[in-house]
């Protein structure tokens, strides 16, 4: 028997955590995914097929090679607006010896009070989602091949209460919350959770820090690798994800927070979820992104040894490169300034630390109204030096994406997981200013394909591109 | 961050919008300080949120600070109709604990009388 899963689809609840696909969404820290997984094992099927869309690379990572779970996991992706029940259609005879199939985001309910032994799939199980195959489970020939060739569904298809879970549907994030206090009001006791501590309704992971002073009162859970200040006062009814920190005499009760987000002083948190920066309200779905890291924010990793490589190499070069620009910027620019011609002005960008700062821009030199002088400026790339004041500061990398602006693209800074603002990026050797969608574009590319050697390629066409286009005929001459 | 003054009903009214963090406190302040020490007619103030889109703890440190000033002298400080992100701020900084929080404007207008 073989299963697949779909992990692609990111419904709106999932995209207010943050979130690209449903797959990854946290129910009391554990992804939706690892629990099919799960129940994979339970059921004694090893060969597992995930279906891959939106997050991918998230899906991937996370879940490797399966062997955590003692699976065989392989993938497969869905191409756009392709529907998930027609992936089976491709290559039936692969799944007509007995197929378990997950095809809409759910959560495996188990019924019992004890964890779920492991059980046998011997008929046909099928749970719909209004008129789409939620889930389904079989290893009846005749329903396999109707079913893979396209058919009608057989009738006599049992339900999912005979194998003892129940498929719960999320629709909104309401759903999500209530999910999440149902587990932590007892129901994660059925499930596995490595390394927890549990006692008398609350589950703590391993490696938390827990001050004399702090009043933890059951039902929660508390994930691995979480800090909490003194006079905190956490529960009842609390999820608190892995990597967080609460800070001093905050309270925390019926919410749920996920992995590595930071609590500020003296906060009240009640009926709330929080992921990172995002503050939400699950009765109606209001999403606030908080920008004050006083108040919420999202815990960074701390850096790998790569990124220390990376940010010392960069620094060193880019006070290099501000030594070297430091006499010819100081005369060019006193040029400009008493030829009137001094353009730079003061824009808002967000800082790789989450706050923001004022950064000097040098207008865009598309149009052939600039002056020789500004031409040699820029193609010297002295409108940079600027911005690696800023990298020494420590608030821009050298080479990385574009510095977003604040409030323009702030929907953009939501959106991205990660965010290298920098003073050498795609956009550097461009004459005319980005368009949100090559901004876009620019900053998903730099993300997946961050590297030293990518960080050496924007360096060398940013400063090379410029002088060659000083040598190019501008369009004022064209003209 | 736009601002403007007024006095409704021997209340003096401030109608806000845009954000108010940290970028915009202090201009605010100085705004507000401005206008309260001439205004010799009133006592109350209320101040209509409506407008501001996101507040971070720099603006509620800035609205704290009005209170106090306002009460200082004899006055009372309301706010009216939130927005619901700028509400969430309030609850989890338990500044809804320290502010009188009206619906609308009127409400405010009418408690101050």
């Amino acid at each position: 028997m073989k299963a697949v899963l779909h992990t692609s689809g990111a419904p709106e609840w999932v995209r207010a955590l943050g979130l690209e696909t449903w797959a990854l969404a946290p129910v009391v820290g554990r992804p939706l995914l690892e629990y099919w997984l799960e129940l994979c094992d339970l059921l004694r099927i090893r060969d597992v097929r995930l279906v891959l869309g939106d997050g991918a690379h998230a899906v991937e990572t996370y879940a490797q090679d399966g062997s955590r779970w003692g699976l065989k996991l392989t993938y497969s992706f869905l191409g756009p607006g392709e529907d998930p029940d027609r992936f089976l259609h491709r290559a039936p005879e692969l799944w007509a010896e007995g197929l378990f199939y997950l095809g809409t985001p759910l959560f495996p309910r188990r019924l019992g009070t004890e964890p779920l032994t492991h059980a046998t799939v011997t008929g046909t199980y099928l749970h719909m989602e209004g008129s789409r195959i939620g889930c389904l489970a079989s290893v009846q020939p005749e329903f396999l091949q109707t079913f893979l060739a396209g058919g009608e569904l057989a009738l006599g298809a049992q339900g999912f209460g005979l194998l003892g879970i129940t498929p719960d549907a999320i629709a909104n994030l309401h759903d999500y919350f209530e999910l999440n206090l149902r587990m932590v009001r007892g129901e994660c006791a059925r499930y596995v959770s490595p390394g927890y501590f549990s006692k008398d309704g609350a589950h703590v992971g391993y490696n938390v820090i827990l001050p004399p002073s702090a009043h933890v009162q059951s039902p929660l859970v508390i994930g691995n690798h979480t800090r909490l200040g003194a006079l905190t006062v956490i529960g009842p009814d609390v999820v608190l994800g892995e990597h967080c920190i609460v800070d001093r005499q905050s309270e925390l009760t019926r919410c749920v927070i996920l992995d590595g987000t930071y609590i500020g002083r003296n906060l009240e948190i009640c009926d709330k979820i929080i992921a990172g920066r995002r503050l939400i309200d699950p009765a109606d779905g209001t999403v606030a992104g908080i920008d004050d890291p006083w108040l919420l924010a999202k815990v960074s990793s701390s850096l790998r040894a790569m990124d220390v490589l990376r940010a010392l190499l960069g620094w060193s070069l880019a006070l290099l490169l501000a030594l070297a620009q430091l006499v010819p910027f100081l005369l060019l620019a006193g040029l400009l300034k008493l030829t009137g011609q001094w353009r730079f002005l003061q824009a808002a960008f967000h800082t790789a630390r989450q706050q923001k700062a004022n950064l000097l821009v040098f207008p865009d030199t598309s149009n052939g109204q600039v002056s020789w002088l500004a031409r040699l400026f820029r193609a010297l790339s002295l409108d940079r030096f600027p911005a690696l004041l800023q990298v020494l500061a420590g608030r821009l990398w050298l080479c990385g994406q574009e510095p977003l602006a604040t409030p323009a693209d702030d929907a953009l800074r939501y959106e991205l997981q990660d965010y290298f603002p920098a003073a050498f990026s795609y956009a550097t050797p461009r004459t005319e200013a980005s368009d949100a969608v090559i901004k876009r574009v620019d900053a998903y590319y730099y993300a997946h394909h961050r590297s030293l050697a990518e960080n050496g390629r924007i360096l060398v066409r940013a400063l090379l591109g410029r002088l060659a286009a000083l040598c190019a005929p501008s369009a004022g001459d064209a003209a | 961050m736009a601002t403007a003054f007024e006095v409704k009903d021997g209340v003096g009214l401030v109608a806000m919008s845009g954000p108010l963090t940290a970028g915009q406190v202090d201009a605010f302040r100085a705004e507000f300080n401005e206008w309260h020490k001439g205004g010799e007619a009133f006592r109350n103030v209320v101040i209509d949120c409506q407008g501001i889109d996101f507040m971070d703890s720099s603006g509620l440190g800035a609205l704290i600070a009005l209170l106090k000033r306002v009460s200082e002298r004899g006055g009372d400080l309301k706010l009216a109709r939130l927005p619901k992100k700028v509400r969430m701020v309030f609850e989890i900084t338990r500044a809804y604990k320290i502010f009188q929080i009206c619906d609308t404007v009127e409400e405010a207008l009418k408690a101050c009388r």
